[in-house]
């Protein structure tokens, strides 16, 4: 519930509650209106730029007054229409003036929170006194926005969430998903170890657990498209994670990189939509979660300028490394016999290679290698808008952002740029908004490679030559140094190198946006919604290496004049979205209905076209034009792919006594990627909820006021899997038939394939005690998947293999609850505490696969024997077990007596051998529990807040542990410290890690398999507002200027001690911000 | 909440209908097939898509990577490679330093539970029914788009798809299938003529044949309606160019023979064979052309193949096999050239044995198919698949068996006088020709993977008709059925 409390203090004259946005626009009149709507359309276009008094005003007679609220005091900005004036806004002491008003005029008097007033103007009666009544304060205010329509939440069957952006600024001020993740305990952020916080990689979301297999599995996901193309496209973001919820912004489905990229400023409130009575008015789109997102509106104002700037620091989070010394390492490799051979000859060779490497060590080498790459981001995010339309039908909004998010490698960063604008016209019955958006990024890469090579890096080099020059080569080798055999690990490179060349690695993107709504109210009930979307978007990448990039050190036999590349991916995103929506809302005494009927229809394409060429001797030839050409083996490739959904839905709910609510969704959803044989599909939800508080016998007390009960059953769809449902032929490009071309087709489409459908159970509660001071939300939810788009083995004489059939079902289950109390809430002193802590569950049991499957699981096994390394624990799909398991075979420890690991088979014996056929399911990789913790205290104009997420009951392969200590090769890496302490050196040694001179590999054991618990401090953030009566404050003429620090990843405290951020670190976030209106 | 409108209530329920109806009929607008690729449909709305259809089956013949073949399926496996290794056409099959030994050791034991040979029959089987898939695909939807073809094609792409169907399946028939003395009713292999997931239930030997049968006289009843008057060399249009390089109308007739041999059907076989020969197009050679100098050099004898495959990859499996960079390559020691060819003395100068083998060194390499740029662009890189040669063997063949030796050895000397060997005398026993068949078989089809479904044919005993040294194991003539298509048919 802390939602809705806060969305009542957040909620400003844009956000209309539902009955208020529809009298308004009934009572109010303008007869003209409907004559030349088009022609009308196009001078407010015109006029967007230029706000004046456009509209001639009839004679009539000057109306004065002030408005004032029950307690007398003076009511600032409440919206004043009239019919033939148009709109204004009562000034700071509540008083107002009107002019030309004709007599017998209504006027109508608006301000969110209040009751409308209406008053005719009588003869002779020119000055008003208005008195504006609170509106009772209770929850059917509260809109739950689906995308599609809207509901009061009161009478909303489903489970939803309601996050302002407010809200979500405090949690993190630069980013959207970042901030979303940490507040909804639903959602969780797949984490990447290896990316770490490359401001250039986009997170993976998953919202009440994983329903479909992972991608590969299925053949879902498979893009052949570049990263930078396909992230800017709908279809191929929703194929690269199938887990994906739906996101919509401001009615439109979007990708995770736009939300990632905008601007957090621009956030109205997001609305997360997680079971079937939310989510099935999408239909087949909808089997994942939806994540509604509105931007802020222009309301009816003055002009305003509203301008917040934003400083971000990162630093590199290494703590979680502990790697050995120059010395330490020198020692490692000594004992691991690095430098000994049983041949007379070659050992007298390593032993001046150990010689010179210790003349290194003695004469204080040790480089921090891990130092070189690692900076600190200093990035800016800048956010001004301008919002208008005082007095008149016209509204506007102005806004431009830039966001640079410097990340802590150096030459690593993520640009942004978007302008926006939106103009709104308000007549008696039309609405009229037109938004255009134009976007633009840029991600540059590191040129310094990844960090995981600075990390292994040897201590005991050097980083530059007695000149200063960084050198490729990081030693002489055995020639110049008159040593009788060659460096032990080989030639050993120096990526930093790679930074001193020109190099190019970077991707950007272009997108335009234009959205265009229509709201008309038709009658009192009827209301038409009509919109279009158009989302053009151009991304492109390039890659350029050198010859000289250490990559090609290895390419002996090459000539030079093939070595370096450039890649090049240019790409074109379009998606055209049309919708239109008819609601139907009636209050008829006792009973309530809202009836919502849609078509939406969604084209969307992208195509894309690479080109690789290689040869570029130095690095003067560094553009594509210029280098040698194409290799045998490259050739351009374009990848275009179209879908077109056509659904409809028809969503009806009914209230009576503002108490029993019972709500139906029918959805018929049609996509271009089902089998045309099944081109439509249905869906549908159920829902029903009781306000038992509002019941008679619910005698009103002190301890619990407000009991909400709510449960819905429905079935809903996921349409993210490739086209498989088209025959396709294929050019034999290699040979010809007495100069004739051939052509074969490309396997067994299928026909009948289906959607995916999930079956989503729900129920919960929102209780509410203490006279609001605590406020408990539950759920439970269960999820059941089938449809699951898998291989099919068929028999070989069909011609085929496999092909993809609706096989598989998993099933998932969990709850979520929150709990938020207000332990002070002292209005008179201005001190407010609000606490709230929320928990969630979610796990997927697999319930059903096709052989074809148990087929891949034999391949992971095969993995590991005829000397083959299972070095990570590989997944393996059986039915009946979490998808999330890890498997590995069971360790009975590190034998004392000898250093060998010990393992139990299956049938409990021991034996020193691993085999992968003993592998069995260890423990589960899903958190038992994961939440937040979140902290807000304000006292007069200090804002203090925190917001912690936890972890509890997951396991993880501790993969850094296997590979920096047992599978580490020392002698062409450094590892852990941990390899010359904690591994068994002598009979009796009671230790975790095996000996240092044990060769042998460790395959996936349960050795490693940790308890994953952790607490790990997301954000704290500061702010305070300056008060408006600061002499300076006035002399600038600003109106509600903040001050905000928010520290991000502040701390983590964890069981697990594993190396976080492998390929590119982790790092902790400080930002400083400022924002103020005139 | 006062006003009512009727007008605007009624418009609100017409708003209601259009949506509703305008879900109908939306079936269309959701076609999206793929522009990155070409769908289907696309492919089959114009004459040149079949034909591309067509040929892809053809170069697929040479060529199947996607199957997993070793090294190519007719363009090496069901000719020089695997099926010469296991007609015993080399007698170094058993050397581990030959190419691919892996594979032509176990085949050489004829012990198909080797994994890798194993894997062999697997992709073999898989490439066999690949094919078949295709051609079903083009048979199936050529009806419905007759209109799109000029002129006599539509005949030759339906009359070839449905030829080769019987031809892939004829070969499925000879490989997995028991020997059709032995094979009565078992249940042998499916006769697949739809494309689609669904498993077709088996047919024993003879129904397959049967089916065989039927499919070639739909085939040739089609072919004869287009221009069979002539075989085309280079031609403008490149379809109807190498009448040879195509399942064309007579090689339909010439596989029809070898069809109802196998089937033991010795008029029908001697029928067709002899409308082969009589239709005088594919006279024997006179002279001996494979010995010419190179650039005239015809070692394959052109003018007498009735259905060769063209493919560039002959030549890159040619010197895999004969020319490796180390190990031994497939050859025959002398006295293997003798146990084909016979002695010097006894036979005159054959001209297949002096002008189809290099001698590198103390053995013999086969260079039959070795026929590369340098040669005449009709003759380059052709694998014969079926010669008029083995029509006057069906003839001579059928003759012997109703005890006629007369017209049998007649027939056989005419085979004979165009290799540069002298007549055998036709007072000889039924017996005796029987033999001189067999000896015929092995000097003519060497490399070209004919000899093993000979002796299968005849369910010879492999040691006495081959020579080849061991005790071949039982079951040495049957391929095991692919255990994934054995499971799906539990």
């Amino acid at each position: 519930m802390r939602q809705i409390i806060n969305q009542k203090e957040e909620s400003n004259s844009n956000c209309d509650s539902m009955n208020t946005g529809i009298q308004k626009f009934i009572k109010s009149a303008d007869a003209r209106l409907t004559k030349s709507l088009a022609s009308r359309f196009c001078m407010l276009l015109l006029s967007a730029f230029f706000i004046t008094q456009a509209f001639a005003q009839p004679a009539g007679h000057l109306v004065k007054g002030k408005v004032v609220d029950a307690a007398g005091k003076a009511m600032a900005n409440v919206s004043i229409w009239t019919k033939t004036v148009g709109a204004s806004i009562s000034k700071p002491d509540g008083t107002f003036e009107i002019k030309n008003v004709p007599d017998g005029a209504v006027i109508r008097f608006t301000h969110v929170g209040y009751q409308p007033v209406e008053t005719k103007v009588e003869p002779g009666k020119y000055s008003l006194n208005v008195v504006m009544k609170e509106t009772v304060s209770e929850l059917a205010d509260v809109v739950v926005n689906t995308g599609l329509y809207k509901r009061p939440v009161a009478t909303f069957t489903g489970a939803s969430s309601i996050i302002s952006g407010t809200e979500l600024k405090t949690i993190n001020p630069t980013n959207v998903i970042q901030a979303l993740v940490a507040a909804e305990p639903a959602l969780r952020l797949v984490e990447n170890n290896t990316m770490g916080s490359d401001p250039n990689n986009l997170p993976v979301i998953q919202l009440r657990g994983q329903n479909n297999l992972p991608t590969g599995l299925s053949g879902q996901g498979t893009s052949e498209m570049s990263k930078a193309v396909y992230e800017g496209d709908i279809m191929s973001t929703y194929l690269s994670n199938p887990n994906q919820p739906l996101l919509i912004l401001d009615g439109f489905q979007t990708t995770l990189q736009r939300i990632n990229d905008m601007d957090i400023n621009l956030i109205e409130r997001v609305t997360i939509l997680k079971d079937a009575a939310a989510t099935a008015a999408y239909g087949s789109k909808a089997a994942n979660g939806v994540i509604v997102i509105e931007t802020k509106q222009p309301a009816s104002s003055l002009l305003r300028v509203n301008y917040s700037v934003n400083f971000t620091t990162q630093v590199a989070d290494l703590s979680s490394y502990d790697m050995m010394n120059a010395s330490e390492l020198l020692e490692a490799q000594r004992i691991k016999g690095v430098y000994n051979s049983e041949s007379n000859y070659t050992d007298i060779g390593l032993k001046q290679w150990y010689d010179y490497r210790m003349r290194n060590v003695l004469s204080g080498v040790n480089t921090d290698w891990m130092a070189q790459p690692i900076r600190s981001g200093f990035g800016t995010n800048h956010s001004l808008s301008l919002t208008g339309g005082n007095g008149s039908a016209l509204r506007f909004s102005l806004s431009a952002s830039y966001m640079n998010n410097v990340g802590v490698m150096k030459g690593s960063n993520r640009e942004n740029f978007s302008v926006n604008n939106n103009i709104s016209y308000l007549g008696r019955n039309l609405k009229i908004t037109n938004a255009t958006t134009i976007t633009s990024g840029l991600s540059n890469n590191t040129s310094w490679g990844s960090f995981r090579s600075y990390v292994q890096q040897f201590p005991y080099l050097k980083l530059t030559d007695s000149l200063g020059n960084i050198n490729k080569i990081l030693e002489p080798n055995s020639g110049q140094l008159g040593f009788l055999v060659g460096d032990p690990g080989g030639v050993l490179t120096n990526v930093m190198y790679n930074s001193t060349l020109n190099v190019k690695d970077y991707s950007n993107y272009l997108g335009f946006t234009n959205n265009l709504q229509l709201d008309y109210t038709l009658t009192n009930a009827f209301h038409l919604r009509g919109a279009l979307g158009i989302t053009t978007q151009l991304p492109a990448s390039e890659q350029y290496f050198p010859a000289d990039h250490t990559s090609f050190v290895n390419s002996g036999g090459s000539t030079i004049t093939s070595l370096g590349s450039y890649s090049l991916v240019r790409g074109k995103n379009n998606t055209v979205d049309g919708k239109f929506n008819l609601d139907y809302n009636k209050q008829i005494k006792q009973h309530a209905f809202y009836v919502s009927v849609g078509i939406s229809a969604q084209q969307s394409s992208s195509y894309s076209i690479s080109r690789s060429v290689t040869g570029s001797p130095t690095d003067n030839v560094n553009d594509l034009g210029m280098l040698n050409g194409y290799n045998s083996s490259l050739k351009p490739n374009s990848v275009y792919s179209e879908t077109r959904n056509l659904s409809y839905f028809v969503s009806g709910t009914y209230t009576y006594a503002k108490r029993y609510t019972v709500e139906g969704t029918y959805n018929q959803s049609g996509s271009s990627q089902f089998g045309t044989n099944n081109r439509t599909a249905p869906f549908w939800s159920m829902g029903a909820s009781w306000l038992a508080d509002r019941e008679h016998f619910f005698k009103p007390n002190k301890v619990i006021s407000g009991l909400r009960f709510f449960a819905n059953l429905g079935l809903t769809g996921n349409q993210n899997f490739g086209p498989y449902t088209y025959p396709v032929y294929q050019y034999n490009m290699t040979d010809d038939n007495r100069l004739q071309l051939g052509s074969l087709v490309n396997g067994y489409a299928n026909p009948n394939l289906k959607w995916q459908q999930t079956k989503k159970y729900s129920f919960g509660s929102t209780m509410s005690f203490l006279k609001g001071k605590l406020n408990v939300s539950g759920s439970f939810f269960l999820d059941q998947t089938d449809n699951l788009i898998l291989p099919l083995s068929v028999a070989p004489s069909t011609g085929f293999v496999s092909y993809s059939d609706n096989l598989g079902s998993t099933e998932s289950r969990g709850y979520e609850m929150s709990i938020g109390a207000n332990i002070i809430r002292n209005s008179a002193k201005n001190i407010f505490w609000n606490i709230s802590v929320n928990a969630g569950h979610a796990s997927t049991i697999i319930k059903s696969l096709s052989p074809a499957v148990e087929a891949i699981n034999k391949s992971y096994d095969l993995v590991g024997t005829d000397g083959k390394a299972q070095t990570k624990a590989l997944p393996r799909y059986q039915v009946g077990q979490s998808m999330s398991t890890i498997w590995a075979v069971r360790s009975l420890g590190i034998d004392p007596a000898n250093g060998y690991e010990m393992f139990q088979k299956l049938d409990g014996s021991k034996t020193y051998v691993w085999d992968a056929n003993d592998k069995q399911p260890i423990k589960d990789g899903n958190a038992f529990l994961k939440g937040s913790l979140m902290s807000n205290f304000t006292y007069k104009a200090f804002t203090l807040n925190l917001a912690m997420g936890y972890q509890l009951g997951a396991y993880t392969y501790n993969q850094t542990l296997v590979d920096k200590i047992e599978n580490v090769n020392i002698l062409v890496n450094n590892a852990s410290v941990r390899v010359l302490n904690d591994r068994w050196k002598q009979p009796g040694d009671m230790v975790m890690f095996k000996a240092l001179t044990d060769g042998s590999i460790t395959n996936a054991t349960s050795r490693f398999v940790q308890q994953n618990n952790f607490l790990d401090a997301s954000s704290i953030s500061f702010a305070y507002n300056f008060p408006r009566n600061l002499s300076w404050v006035r002399k600038l003429h600003l109106s509600t200027p903040r001050i905000a620090i928010t520290q991000n990843n502040v701390f983590r405290i964890g069981t697990i001690k594993m190396e976080r951020g492998t390929g590119y670190p982790f790092a902790r976030s400080f930002s400083f911000g400022l924002s103020t209106n005139f | 909440m006062l006003n009512k409108v009727p007008g605007k209530r009624l418009l609100a329920y017409s708003v209601v209908a259009v949506v509703a109806l305008s879900i109908t009929g939306c079936s269309k607008w959701l076609n999206v097939p793929p522009k990155d690729k070409v769908p289907q449909d696309a492919l089959f709305t114009t004459e040149q898509g079949f034909i591309d259809a067509l040929n892809g089956v053809y170069l697929n013949m040479a060529k199947s990577p996607s199957t997993g073949l070793t090294a190519g399926f007719y363009s090496n496996d069901m000719t020089m490679g695997l099926m010469s290794v296991l007609g015993y056409d080399y007698d170094v099959a058993s050397n581990s330093t030959i190419p691919n030994a892996n594979l032509y050791n176990p085949a050489y034991l004829y012990d198909y539970t080797n994994p890798t040979l194993q894997a062999e029959t697997v992709n073999l089987w898989k490439g066999f029914y690949y094919n078949i898939a295709n051609l079903n695909n083009i048979i199936t939807q050529i009806d419905s788009k007759k209109d799109v073809f000029v002129s006599d094609n539509f005949q030759r792409v339906k009359g070839e798809a449905i030829a080769l169907r019987a031809f892939h399946h004829f070969d499925v028939i000879r490989l997995y299938g028991m020997p059709p003395e032995t094979a009565g009713t078992t249940p042998a292999i499916p006769y697949v003529t739809k494309f689609d997931i669904l498993t077709t239930p088996l047919s024993s030997v003879n129904d397959a044949l049967n089916l065989c049968i039927n499919d070639l006289r739909e085939a040739s009843s089609m072919l004869a309606q287009t221009d069979t008057s002539a075989l085309v060399h280079a031609d403008a249009n490149l379809f109807k160019a190498y009448t040879q390089n195509h399942l064309n109308y007579w090689a339909v007739k010439g596989l029809m023979a070898r069809v109802f041999l196998y089937q033991g059907k010795l008029d029908s076989a001697n029928y067709y064979a002899s409308q082969v020969i009589g239709c005088g197009k594919f006279p024997l050679i006179t002279k001996n052309v494979a010995s010419s100098s190179n650039p005239m050099r015809d070692r394959t004898f052109y003018q007498e193949l009735l259905f060769a495959l063209y493919t560039k990859s002959i030549k890159a499996n040619v010197l895999t096999n004969y020319q490796p960079g180390s190990g031994l390559p497939l050859y025959l020691t002398p006295a293997g050239l003798t146990r084909v060819y016979g002695t010097p003395s006894a036979d005159a100068v054959d001209w297949r044995k002096s002008s189809w083998f290099d001698n590198p060194g103390n053995y013999m390499v086969p260079s039959k198919l070795f026929q590369d740029a340098n040669t005449k662009y009709e003759w380059q890189n052709v694998l014969p698949l079926i010669r008029v040669s083995e029509m006057y063997y069906i003839t001579s063949e059928c003759a012997n068996r109703v005890g006629d030796v007369v017209k049998g050895v007649s027939y056989l000397n005419q085979v004979r006088n165009a290799r540069g060997l002298s007549p055998i005398n036709n007072t000889i026993t039924t017996d005796s020709l029987g033999k001189a068949i067999t000896r015929e078989y092995q000097k003519e089809f060497i490399t070209e993977g004919q000899t093993f479904f000979y002796y299968k044919r005849l369910n010879l005993d492999l040691r006495t008709a081959s020579g080849y040294p061991l005790t071949p194991p039982a079951g040495a003539y049957v391929f095991p059925m692919p255990d994934l298509e054995k499971e799906y048919r539990r």
